[in-house]
């Protein structure tokens, strides 16, 4: 099929429409960080107006803008590298040793993604606290990789799935134990698909701010926490609140940006064929 | 050096037995074909074979030592598979060396191996390629290459050529048969294509619902059918079974009483009243003036070298005849079909062969 000059443009038009509709909220984020408190609860809304590094600046001074961000990072790392470890031999066994369970196994996984996760918030909450592990790094990470884990193990379910089992089988007549088979034959395979898979995970958790909002307060506080805390009781501060949240959100951002060629490839990988 | 035994193999999965009972043996350089029609167990067995599937009971010995509980790689056998199941990932001469790698022997001895293979298999132009850049007939190669590397005791193959064209099946086939007359090794190769039985087998074993139906060589098999199921799979076109009853006897010939027909003498004595059916290859039936049968004619195949007619003789199925390139037949004439009693396969109510005299 041959689209006209005139579909074209309309396919164009509104392409651009919803790439500006989804893009508009970040961009005046982004604007209104560069602008005074006053210019920023301007009505109408100001489009010209004298740019100012001060609330950047006062986010990073006032706040622990690096501890948080430290944070960020290691939360998301952590509990994507443990997700991973965890979730691959699972993935693995119900991808290549299926049984007549792997289907209701994988949807019941889905299925706890189903829940509110405010549902679960008092026993997790009570499980954190009375094991001490309210404010760590440690919980955070722990239960961030576990709420995380249907979908990692989901994914890389389905990357499993698209490798031939006779190649597997292959490397098994041709001496490749467990290990060597995960080493040399999956993992190259499906390497593709566990970044992606990964990058997801860490986008996921970069953003997640229900558990880092309710289990931490300050010494294991990430970014989406941070950003929280210029919504005080005193008063809405909406510049020094957009450049908390540019701050936030430009590494991943950024990560995003680096790593979109892989994520696409990983995210429709399968869909073609 | 490579004899296989299977003693009474089995393999069920839950309550469903697939392989009921397997004994045969399998003798050093002998070239033996499974083939049979899918779903029938032959690949299954292999696959119990190469250590792959587990075995249910029974006794699976190689050089006669139990091997049961061998893991694949440790029972020296190399399997070809359908898919060919190359690694992507790795250029045609990895792929070949893989299993040497892990096994750790040096690099410059297998790079050495990798290339008498390759030369063997016309790959040697290729060995940096990866298999994507390689077309079907050469990922095959690879795949058989991949298993010569190794020299193993036994070559095992399943449905090697089933996703090549007409063209490359046929050249690849006749490869297949010139490395067996090299190698001089074990090679057991499953098929469902009664032709690559037929043209490569030194004996085929034809499978049947988990059951060998026959073991034989392949003039054999296609002479002597132990059963109407040996008989409508071994030969292409298929043999013609008609039912039929037994009129008279005296002993040594008996009259038979076709469907649809009319009278044929056998060889062999047998009590008149007897229902049988009676098996009569394409290639012996002629056109007469007057024939035991006769009947439209439905379908005409110009193959070139011969042609095939299809006539409805008013049994079951269309009678195939097998005729000489030039023979004037025409389409919805009726003629008349001239059978070979000596040359006739008779089976009993339950299907079994019934033995000729003086066979």
């Amino acid at each position: 099929m041959k689209a006209s000059p005139l579909q074209k443009l309309i396919v164009a038009v509104l392409g651009w429409g919803a790439a500006l509709v989804m893009f508009f909220p970040v961009a005046w984020m982004v604007l209104t960080g560069f602008k005074s408190e006053i210019d920023a609860v301007h009505s109408p809304p100001l489009l010209l107006f004298h740019p100012t590094l001060a609330n950047f600046g006062h986010v990073i001074h006032a706040g622990d803008y690096l501890g948080a961000l430290t944070n960020s990072i290691v939360i998301a790392l952590g509990a994507t590298v443990l997700g991973l470890l965890i979730a691959m031999p699972g993935a693995y066994a119900m991808a290549f040793f299926p049984n007549r369970w792997t289907k209701d196994l994988l949807l019941w996984m889905l299925s706890t993604k189903m829940m509110p996760a405010v549902g679960v918030l008092m026993p997790i909450y009570l499980i954190c606290q009375k094991s001490g592990l309210l404010d760590t790094l440690t919980g955070l990470i722990l239960v961030m990789m576990l709420s995380n884990l249907p979908i990692i193990v989901w994914m890389l379910y389905t990357f499993f799935k698209e490798i031939p089992g006779d190649i597997i089988e292959a490397s098994r007549m041709d001496g490749a134990n467990a290990l060597d088979q995960l080493r040399i034959v999956l993992l190259p395979l499906a390497g593709p698909g566990i970044a992606s898979t990964a990058l997801l995970s860490i986008i996921i958790t970069w953003n997640e701010a229900f558990w880092s909002l309710n289990l931490t307060s300050s010494n294991a506080a990430p970014l989406t926490a941070f950003i929280a805390t210029f919504s005080a009781p005193e008063g809405l501060f909406w510049a020094k609140l957009s450049a908390a949240s540019t701050l936030a959100v430009a590494p991943i951002l950024i990560f995003g940006w680096l790593t979109q060629r892989q994520l696409v490839r990983g995210l429709t990988f399968g869909a073609v064929k | 050096m490579c004899t296989l035994e299977l003693k009474n193999l089995r393999k069920a999965y839950g309550s469903t037995e697939v392989i009921k009972g397997i004994d045969l043996t399998i003798n050093d350089r002998e070239f033996v074909v499974f083939v049979g029609p899918s779903g029938c167990g032959k690949s299954t067995l292999l696959r119990m074979i190469a250590g792959l599937e587990e075995i249910s009971g029974g006794e699976l010995l190689i050089d006669g030592v139990r091997v049961n509980e061998v893991p694949p790689d440790k029972r020296g056998l190399a399997m070809v598979f359908q898919s060919y199941a190359l690694y992507p990932h790795m250029t045609v001469a990895e792929n070949m060396a893989f299993a040497l790698r892990l096994a750790g022997v040096p690099k410059t001895e297998r790079d050495a191996r990798v290339h008498v293979a390759a030369k063997t298999l016309q790959l040697d132009m290729l060995l940096d390629r990866k298999p994507a850049n390689l077309s079907g007939g050469q990922r095959q190669r690879v795949a058989i290459g991949r298993a010569i590397v190794r020299q193993p005791k036994a070559f095992l193959f399943d449905e090697p050529l089933s996703n090549l064209d007409a063209a490359l099946r046929v050249q690849t086939r006749i490869e297949i048969a010139k490395l067996h007359n090299d190698l001089k090794s074990t090679m057991i190769y499953v098929t469902h294509d009664q032709v690559e039985a037929m043209t490569l087998a030194d004996r085929i074993v034809v499978f049947n619902a988990g059951q060998i139906e026959q073991v034989g060589t392949p003039l054999e098999l296609y002479h002597n059918p132990a059963n109407l199921f040996v008989a409508g799979f071994i030969g292409s076109p298929k043999m013609n079974l008609i039912e039929a009853e037994v009129a008279s006897s005296d002993g040594h010939a008996s009259m038979l009483r076709l469907q649809g027909g009319g009278a044929l003498s056998v060889p062999a004595g047998l009590t008149p009243g007897r229902k049988l059916t009676f098996g009569q290859r394409p290639e012996h039936i002629e056109l007469a003036e007057t024939g035991e049968l006769a009947g439209r004619v439905e379908v005409v195949e110009h193959l070139g070298n011969e042609t095939i007619a299809y006539a409805d003789i008013g049994a079951a199925q269309p009678l195939t005849v097998k005729l000489s390139s030039d023979a004037s037949v025409q389409l919805g004439e009726t003629r008349h079909f001239a059978l070979r009693g000596h040359a006739a396969s008779l089976f009993d109510e339950t299907g079994h062969a019934i033995a000729l005299t003086g066979t």
